[in-house]
């Protein structure tokens, strides 16, 4: 007989358990909730083959497997979320033995999940990328002649310094405007998070990624807030913004002290 | 502490609100790993991966490397093998590294 764990994909209060009962699980299997005083869990079984400790080793190595796992992840926390009042998701691949351990977890962890919860109650994330554009300070270093090669190596080398210092210069006055951005962005939201912005190989777009974020924004307010992105995006020249939302919480979903 | 359930229902969300899995949804790979492995509740669960932070790194490292799609398109698999233990990647490191000093060599040598 294969062992078995349970996945837990989320912990969340308020819950209409009907609508939850046919979302489909990791591999198919059926989602259930594991529920402890006034919070519930959503769990499904896996099996410790594929996701015990030397299964996710190998696995998370596999990024097929990691982008199956990732987006199903990603699917039941979004269809949860959608029937729950408030919903904190969990890290990918947060596993326990039984169910009677998701409990005892809950249970050492209750007031932090609640204070959690709190905080996210109301509200989902908006991620706010912005762009670089090619008119934009960075690409001012094009502007310097390329150095030929040919000639005295110290006009060489100042035609370098040039090229290098402009650059450098264009970088920091582009990450400078990303921070500006940020903040003023951050005044319609109850919280905003940085993330790393995205490789071009990874975003697919030409232009550079400036900034990478995520906004806490309170349902009612979501229409302000989108206001003001309009807002910033016609002010800052330099930088093409997109919005992407509504995601679950999940950069605020967070436990103090994690 | 129970929240009764006519509040609860009250205050539902509309159920497409994050939209449903027969629709495709724009959000590319890249966003949602950035999320379900670096966000989200954190606890320890009874299945330790004690390798999950490297695990992730390299992953990152890889993401940073080559666009996923386009691997896969290509039929690339080498993440399967971890290409900062493989010698041939250690191979390749060490030459771009020679590559470099020697760039930097030549060109501030040739303001001497």
């Amino acid at each position: 007989m294969t062992e078995t764990g349970t996945y837990v994909y989320a912990v969340g209060r308020g819950t209409e358990p009907g609508r939850v009962r046919d979302v489909p699980g990791l591999r198919g299997a059926g989602l259930r909730t594991v529920e402890h005083c006034d919070l519930v869990a959503f769990v499904s079984t896996v099996d410790l083959d594929e996701f015990g400790e030397a299964g996710l080793r190998q696995h998370l190595e596999d990024l097929r497997w990691l982008e199956e796992v990732a987006r199903c992840h990603d699917e039941v926390v979004r269809r949860v979320a959608a029937a729950t009042t408030t919903l904190a998701p969990f890290r990918l691949a947060t596993i326990c033995r039984s169910d009677a351990r998701v409990r005892d977890r809950i249970d050492e962890l209750h007031d932090d999940l609640v204070l959690a919860l709190d905080r996210i109650e109301g509200c989902s994330e908006w991620s706010v990328k912005a762009l670089v554009t090619s008119g934009g300070s960075s690409d001012s270093a094009d502007d310097v002649p390329e150095p030929t090669g040919s000639g005295s190596g110290t006009a060489y080398l100042q035609v370098r310094r040039a090229q290098l210092d402009r650059s450098q210069r264009a970088a920091a006055e582009t990450a400078e405007l990303a921070d500006r951005l940020f903040w003023e962005l951050a005044a319609g939201a109850d919280a905003g998070r940085r993330l790393a912005p995205q490789d071009r190989r990874i975003s697919g777009r030409s232009e550079p990624m400036a900034l990478n974020c995520a906004y806490l924004v309170p349902d009612a307010a979501v229409a302000a807030f989108h206001g003001l992105v309009e807002d910033v995006s016609r002010r800052y020249e330099t930088f093409r913004v997109e919005v992407d939302g509504p995601w679950p919480p999940y950069s605020f979903a967070t436990l103090e002290g994690t | 502490m129970t929240e009764p359930m006519t509040q609860t229902t009250a205050r539902l969300r509309d159920p497409d609100r994050y939209g449903l899995m027969d629709r495709p949804r724009p959000e590319g790979l890249a966003d949602i790993l950035e999320r379900v492995l670096d966000k989200g509740i954190i606890i320890a669960g009874d299945i330790r991966i004690e390798l999950l932070e490297i695990e992730l790194l390299t992953i990152r490292i890889r993401l940073l490397v080559v666009s996923v799609d386009k691997a896969m398109e290509m039929g690339i698999d080498w993440w399967k093998h971890d290409p900062m233990l493989s010698t041939q990647a250690d191979q390749l490191t060490r030459e771009n590294e020679e590559l470099r000093r020697r760039i930097e060599e030549l060109e501030g040598g040739d303001g001497d």
